[in-house]
């Protein structure tokens, strides 16, 4: 079975982690660096209340990239003042009191980390330089929590081990188009140095990827073959399963093929259910558990881009997508699914979530509507120009993302109860029956996935 | 929304308040979108339009939320010679094609929208918003 992995991203979405009802839906969590560095001593409550296997991404790539995007905005708007930047506090605390080395430099010099930070001028590998940052990195890790609590928190979370994750994850840097392979000779030498020097855990190498690189996956099989990584956890950059072309499934098929011969386990850290479809036994377990946010986030860029005003969502499950509200609607009010409860909870969906508004609001169309509850914004565009939009209220968002979580757990149930070509088979169903009222707009990814799996695993 | 919208936009409004339109609105939220116009015929049908100076195959994609919540859906553009792959892909969509000229005044319908039957309760929420912005 998949190990179905959420990411903790910031304080306010523990409710969705905790609790019988969400406790059971998902068996790992992922912590970002920077929510520990910042608030350590929360994030250590948080883990003894869950009482998960976690790890922590120490998101050392973020200080590869132009400083721009650690940085954050504090000029006086209303004051009419020109943009002014600065560090974030919590990207400065993880630099230079978690990472230190390199990543401290980016802070003090303000510019990125560049791979001859790594390299002598003969292209070999400075072995100092990464066993620095392979110490601080590791040790950030394991020890920042516990140095960070007082010996009344101690008391509370109980034994050391509560909070020890899962495995090391080795420093990593983002195999960008033009210079990935001075940064995967850079990634694999901080593995074998992590490997060595922390030898109670697995160690993990991240695989974090530019979909053009990921494409020339034999190079990079080849590569990680000779380290023979514990663990594997892979990001490939805006990997959007339901835009890929089929070509693109099989590439990315063909990728988890290669590195299952060299890892012991692989995750990916951000997908959906073409993801999840590839934990299936049948399929040769070509992917050991998958993760994403809570408020989605089954594909991210690496670099951090504006979120944009949210929007209402609905996770139709037989589609396996979020869609948009309104296109959600226009799918299932035609069919007559909002007809009945009956029809409802056939078509579209009988999670927790849905029967608490069935049965709070009497009927489907009218719990349904629930999804899209929403408040009419104003907003003026720097161009001057005025639009009026619909922002989602925080019930609707609630609502969301509980059915989203509920369905992506039914999902990973679904692949350790139904054999793959039943699943397979229901993939080209669906496409049929949506696309014979609605066209394939919103359904032409399931065609896709099933041709590229067919046609690539055997 | 560019100038040359907002003209389309302004011919658009003054043709329809001409014709007797019980309410015209502008800038109606619908969903996540915006319609640039909505309006309320003397008959009381609910009249989503996109205003558009080009990118034709985009106003189609928005209008399909339009037809979510409105009797009647349509794209109104400068005129011009609407290329035949354009126009069936308006027919296929179901949506209508108004012309505004130069000077302002707005042709009858180039293509009549098909006969819509929008969600009730997304049609209900779009005429509040209407109401919202007269």
């Amino acid at each position: 079975m998949g190990t179905h992995i959420y990411h903790y991203n910031m304080h306010a979405e523990k409710r969705y982690f905790l609790g019988p009802e969400h406790h059971s839906l998902y068996d790992m969590i992922a912590l970002n660096g920077n929510i520990v560095s910042h608030t350590a001593e929360g994030v250590a409550g948080f883990l003894a209340t869950a009482g998960k296997e976690f790890y922590i991404d120490p998101q050392t790539h973020a200080f590869q990239h132009a400083t721009i995007h650690l940085k954050r905005d504090i000029s006086d708007k209303e004051a009419g003042e020109p943009r002014k930047y600065e560090f974030k506090p919590s990207i400065k605390k993880l630099a230079r009191e978690r990472l230190g080395g390199a990543f401290s430099s980016v802070i003090d010099n303000d510019k990125p980390i560049e791979p001859t930070a790594f390299l002598d001028s003969n292209g070999k590998i400075r072995k100092e330089a990464i066993d620095t940052i392979c110490q601080s990195v590791g040790n950030f890790q394991l020890n920042t929590m516990l140095d960070e609590l007082d010996d009344e928190a101690k008391e509370f979370i109980g034994e050391a081990s509560n909070l020890q994750p899962k495995f090391v994850v080795a420093p990593y840097f983002y195999l960008s188009p033009h210079r990935w392979r001075e940064w995967l000779q850079i990634n694999i030498a901080c593995y074998n140095r992590t490997k060595a020097l922390f030898t109670g855990l697995p160690t993990y190498l991240a695989l974090v990827t530019s979909q053009e690189v990921a494409e020339k996956h034999e190079e990079i099989v080849s590569a990680i073959c000779t380290v023979k990584p514990d663990g594997i956890l892979l990001w490939i950059e805006s990997h959007v399963e339901e835009t890929l072309a089929e070509s693109q499934v099989e590439d990315y098929i063909k990728l988890l093929q290669g590195l299952r011969k060299a890892a012991g386990t692989i995750y990916n850290c951000h997908g959906g259910y073409l993801s999840v479809l590839l934990c299936h036994s049948d399929a040769g377990t070509l992917l050991d558990g998958m993760a994403h946010s809570m408020n989605y986030g089954e594909h991210r860029a690496v670099v951090p881009i504006g979120g944009g005003l949210p929007m209402a969502q609905f996770y139709l499950l037989s589609v396996h997508s979020r869609l948009r509200y309104a296109d959600a609607a226009s799918i299932i009010q035609p069919k007559g699914w909002l007809k009945s409860v009956g029809q409802y909870r056939e078509n579209v969906c009988m999670c927790h979530q849905c029967q608490e508004l069935l049965n709070e609001k009497g009927g489907a169309e009218a719990a349904f509507v629930e999804y899209g509850r929403s408040n009419p914004v104003t907003i003026t565009r720097r161009s001057g120009a005025i639009v009026r939009l619909e922002y989602p209220t925080k019930g609707a968002k609630q609502a969301a993302t509980r059915h989203y979580l509920y369905n992506k757990a039914k999902e990973f149930d679904d692949v350790q109860k139904k054999s793959f070509s039943e699943l397979l088979e229901n993939l080209q169903n669906t496409y049929n029956e949506i696309t014979s009222d609605s066209g394939d707009s919103f359904v032409s990814h399931l065609l896709t996935w099933h041709k590229g799996l067919d046609g690539s695993i055997s | 929304m560019t100038m040359c919208e907002k003209t389309i936009v302004n011919a658009v409004v003054n043709a329809l308040a001409c014709r007797g339109f019980r309410y015209v609105a502008t800038e109606v939220a619908n969903f996540y979108r915006s319609a640039d116009i909505g309006a309320i015929d003397n008959e009381g049908k609910i009249w989503a339009i996109e205003c558009k100076v080009s990118s034709i195959g985009r106003a189609i994609e928005q209008s399909k939320t339009h037809k979510l919540s409105a009797d009647k859906v349509f794209i109104a553009t400068f005129r011009k010679n609407t290329r035949e792959d354009t126009l069936s892909k308006i027919r296929e969509a179901g949506i209508g094609l108004l012309y505004v000229t130069p000077d302002g005044s707005m042709s009858e319908p180039v293509e009549e929208p098909k006969e819509n039957s929008p969600w009730s309760l997304a049609r209900e929420r779009f005429l509040t918003r209407i109401m919202e912005g007269v």
